[in-house]
């Protein structure tokens, strides 16, 4: 047992739980995060996907792009995505996976200077929606450090028309000087044109961009909003999500309003996006519109459908003792019990009294009863709520003015003997039934021995019922000895302890075995063969011996046996 | 004799489970933990004879010829033991590190490489499960490393600066400032370094910021995903895979692992266990007179004729 123990403890601890609580359902590590369980998740549930979809459709957050000075074409492709997938840029980071040294040489190079500026003008509107711009690179002596450059507002717009100006002017004199050397300066030529032409058609783009797109305009209050589930019942969860984007002139709270009347404030994080839920309560069932609103912003409107639940009152009613008063304790359930709902309390048909219930959905209330008989029952059916009206069961309240003699309930139901006696007879009956089928009550195994045609091979007289205390037992025995074949060890065993049993004066139960049978023989000389008898018993009905020899053996100690018992019968 | 057998049996399997219960662990990268965080199955796909465990950072003297993997390390360096790793790096050999610790960066600034790790966890919108943690990055330079590996997962990883970049993640990834798995304020969208090489002397140093790749929950990744073949281009980089047992998480064991494992380096040891084993097999297992006591049950003496049947 302790060897099972310990192996189950062990296996227990080895095996990986399947089921894991609901609060942290994936197993992680300060370093990673169990992909197994990740596994199991859905992916791209409804309720995953709400705030990613969100996240991509209202993002006007920062971009980074990293610049790196032999892979200007990846940063290039880069701004190009989230070009096409973003309405507004308004921040920009280029972060220089180079240091000082390098940064001088890229300074110089004007034709990555020029591919670096065709980054800002085709990302950022020809750069005059970007609001801030953070250029970050690496001390060349320190790796670890990184330093920033911030341009914001003025200083930023003063930056990039020195930049455009400082190109204007190098490629300018570049033609210049070429010109005057008799050198080729088409291609720096041709760098600018192209330069002021792509700066050109990407503002074209941008203000078609505007056109079609609400969000272009940063200046302009926005809010999206949407809840979660839109079809529930009493004590289901909304969520809601949603973006704000834009300015107005104070920082409003996000109210939420449910059929334009408003019943929740929420404060947007500091990237306009705002998050929240509730359960539903005191909604009555049908449609109802759900709107946020954002200072002058308005929401489209979003409908759910409010499903009434189903509920059941019960009612008890004590009385209260030494007072002409009952206590009235009911508990309201939908689903699970039902908090904060009103229940009103009816006395012959007529309001007494409107009562919330409790956190648990229960309430007590005593309610004094005047002298006479009265009707007491209590009902939930207030439209406020998506609740189906219920009603309990009634009580009849008798009292004599001073105290409460009677109180019955309406579906208190007589007595039934019936639902009674059914099952106690089912209960005696069935095990009855077993025990006489398996003959352990009602037979006598000597009735059977009279009949039994082995009886007349047996050297012993059949006494019978007549031996007071004899083998009074196992018909199925009995059946059994009557079934087997003569002479084989089973038959020569029961043969013997029906010898036994008419011989010995002995009581051998069913239950007995034959060692048992052996210590309760009194005389000696019988005892002791009867246990030779067993031991050559046992090994060849159970396969300890196969041989003849063995059966020989055993079929000489039984002769023995009938041979050294009927001693004491002759003596009686 | 049937229950005999019985407990004989369940005592075997007590014994067997017990042992893997002492031998095994739930440390974070063990390759004795055979856990999700464990590196249990990672440990088994080196091959034998080409693999050799870093027991002391001293034996990588004179090694040619080979990658030298350190995952996970903890603590830090001793100069004698960076001097060593530095002189193995310089003599054409490559060192892999997979971490996003400091250890990882202190180790990186005693090799004197421009290559850091970023504190803080990347998170990105291209992502293999409903966790922004556990991103999909790709290959942006041809390398040896990344061949037939079109894209790598990783759980938990960390931004690289400086070095040739090799992995990075998609352009809708940011650093997770705050570790809420979402963009908040201050975080911005961007492609980051994952993966990165960088030449030192004659070597070759390949920094990868997540040693999640090597834990048994990431090995049954979908093979859409290019982490197996991945882990398979690190174990065959260099003709000998050379993978540290010092300061790497994945040493770390429990007493009873301690043993285990001294047994299996040690033949000697080996052996005499084996020896002690089966020494005890036989003595249980050794051949008794069987007891047939409750078949005598004394003399008899009427009944001679049948005791010349008493030593059948």
């Amino acid at each position: 047992m302790v060897v099972i123990i310990v192996a189950g403890l062990l296996v227990g601890n080895g095996v990986t739980p399947q089921l894991y609580p609901v609060g942290k359902n994936i197993q992680e590590t300060s370093y990673h995060l169990n992909a197994g369980d990740l596994r199991k998740q859905a992916f791209n549930s409804s309720t995953d996907l709400l705030p990613l979809m969100q996240e991509l459709l209202d993002y006007s957050g920062t971009i980074a792009v990293t610049l790196r000075k032999d892979d200007i074409e990846s940063a290039s492709h880069d701004l190009s995505r989230y070009a096409s997938r973003y309405h507004d840029l308004q921040n920009l980071v280029i972060r220089l996976d180079m240091n000082e040294s390098e940064i001088a040489h890229f300074s110089e190079d004007t034709g990555k200077q020029k591919d670096l500026l065709s980054q800002f003008v085709s990302s950022s509107e020809s750069l005059k929606s970007l609001e801030k711009l953070e250029i970050q690179y690496h001390d060349e002596h320190d790796p670890d450090s990184v330093t920033r450059v911030r341009l914001q507002g003025r200083a930023l717009k003063n930056r990039i028309q020195t930049l455009q100006n400082q190109y204007a002017d190098v490629t300018d004199s570049l033609s210049a000087r070429g010109g005057s050397l008799g050198v080729d300066t088409s291609p720096v030529r041709q760098s600018r044109t192209e330069l002021d032409h792509l700066t050109g058609m990407v503002a074209e783009r941008q203000s078609e961009r505007d056109r079609y797109t609400r969000f272009a305009k940063a200046g302009t209050p926005f809010i999206s909003f949407l809840p979660a589930q839109v079809n529930v019942t009493f004590q289901d969860k909304v969520e809601m999500y949603g973006f704000i984007s834009g300015s107005q002139e104070e920082n409003f709270p996000v109210e939420i309003s449910i059929d334009n009347v408003p019943f929740l404030k929420i404060v947007p994080d500091e990237i306009g996006e705002f998050r929240s839920s509730f359960k539903v309560h005191n909604i009555s069932a049908g449609d109802h519109v759900l709107k946020a609103r954002w200072g002058t912003a308005y929401s489209e409107p979003s409908m759910i459908h409010v499903t009434p639940l189903e509920t059941k009152l019960a009612l008890k009613v004590l009385p209260v003792k030494g007072m002409a008063a009952v206590n009235l304790t009911w508990l309201l359930n939908a689903r699970d019990p039902v908090p904060a709902v009103p229940v009103t309390i009816y006395q012959n048909n007529q309001a007494y009294d409107t009562v919330l219930t409790s956190q648990a959905g229960t309430c007590l209330v005593m309610v004094p009863i005047p002298e006479g008989t009265f009707d007491l029952f209590v009902r939930s059916e207030d439209p406020a709520y998506p609740l189906t009206p219920s009603e309990s069961q009634h009580y009849t309240v008798i009292s004599d003015g001073i105290q409460i003699t009677s109180v019955t309930s309406s579906n208190t139901s007589p007595f039934q003997p019936v639902m009674l006696i059914v099952p106690a007879i089912l209960l005696f009956a069935i095990p009855a039934i077993y025990f006489w089928r398996k003959g352990i009550v009602g037979t006598r195994a000597n009735g059977f021995l009279e009949e039994s045609p082995n009886n007349m091979e047996s050297n012993v007289p059949v006494t019978g019922q007549n031996i007071p205390g004899s083998w009074d037992g196992d018909m199925s025995i009995s059946a059994e000895a009557f079934t087997e074949p003569d002479g084989s060890p089973r038959w020569l065993y029961l043969d013997l302890l029906r010898v036994l049993s008419g011989c010995q004066e002995i009581v051998i139960s069913p239950v007995m075995t034959p060692r048992e049978i052996s210590e309760s023989i009194q005389e000696d000389e019988c005892r002791t063969g009867f246990t030779r008898f067993i031991n050559w018993y046992e090994r060849v009905w159970y396969g300890g011996c196969t041989r003849p020899g063995c059966t020989k053996a055993m079929t000489e100690a039984a002769a023995a046996v009938r041979e050294l018992c009927k001693g004491r019968k002759d003596e009686i | 004799m049937r229950y005999n057998y019985l407990a004989g049996l369940m005592v075997c399997a007590t014994l067997l489970i017990l042992g893997i219960f002492l031998t095994t662990n739930s440390y974070d990268l063990s390759r004795d933990n055979p856990g999700w965080n464990g590196s249990s199955e990672f440990f088994h796909k080196p091959d034998r004879y080409t693999t050799e465990m870093i027991q002391n950072i001293g034996l990588l003297k004179g090694k040619t010829d080979s990658a030298f993997l350190i995952i996970a390390p903890t603590g830090t360096y001793s100069d004698e033991e960076i001097n060593d790793i530095r002189s193995f790096l310089h003599g054409g050999n490559t060192i892999i590190l997979a971490d996003e610790t400091d250890a990882g960066n202190s180790l990186l600034s005693g090799l004197a490489s421009s290559i850091r790790i970023g504190p803080s966890y990347l998170a990105g919108l291209d992502r293999a499960y409903n966790n922004s943690s556990i991103i999909v990055t790709n290959p942006v330079t041809d390398h040896p490393l990344t061949a037939g590996v079109e894209s790598l997962v990783l759980d938990k990883a960390k931004p690289l600066t400086g070095g040739q970049a090799i992995i990075q993640t998609g352009i809708m990834s940011w650093i997770d400032l705050n570790s809420d798995y979402r963009m908040s304020s201050g975080e911005s969208f961007g492609r980051y370094t994952v993966l990165a090489r960088e030449q030192a002397g004659d070597g070759e140093l390949i920094v990868l910021s997540d040693s999640g790749v090597f834990i048994n929950s990431m090995s049954g990744l979908e093979p859409e995903w290019g982490n197996r073949q991945f882990i398979t281009n690190i174990i065959t980089y260099r003709p000998k895979l050379l993978i540290e047992q010092v300061h790497s998480r994945t040493a770390d064991q429990n007493r009873f692992g301690w043993l285990a494992g001294m047994v299996r380096s040690d033949p000697i040891i080996k052996g005499l266990v084996v020896l002690i084993a089966l020494l005890a097999c036989a003595f249980f297992l050794r051949k008794r007179p069987p007891d047939l006591s409750f078949i005598d049950p004394g003399p008899v003496n009427i009944l001679g004729s049948a005791d010349k049947y008493q030593d059948v």
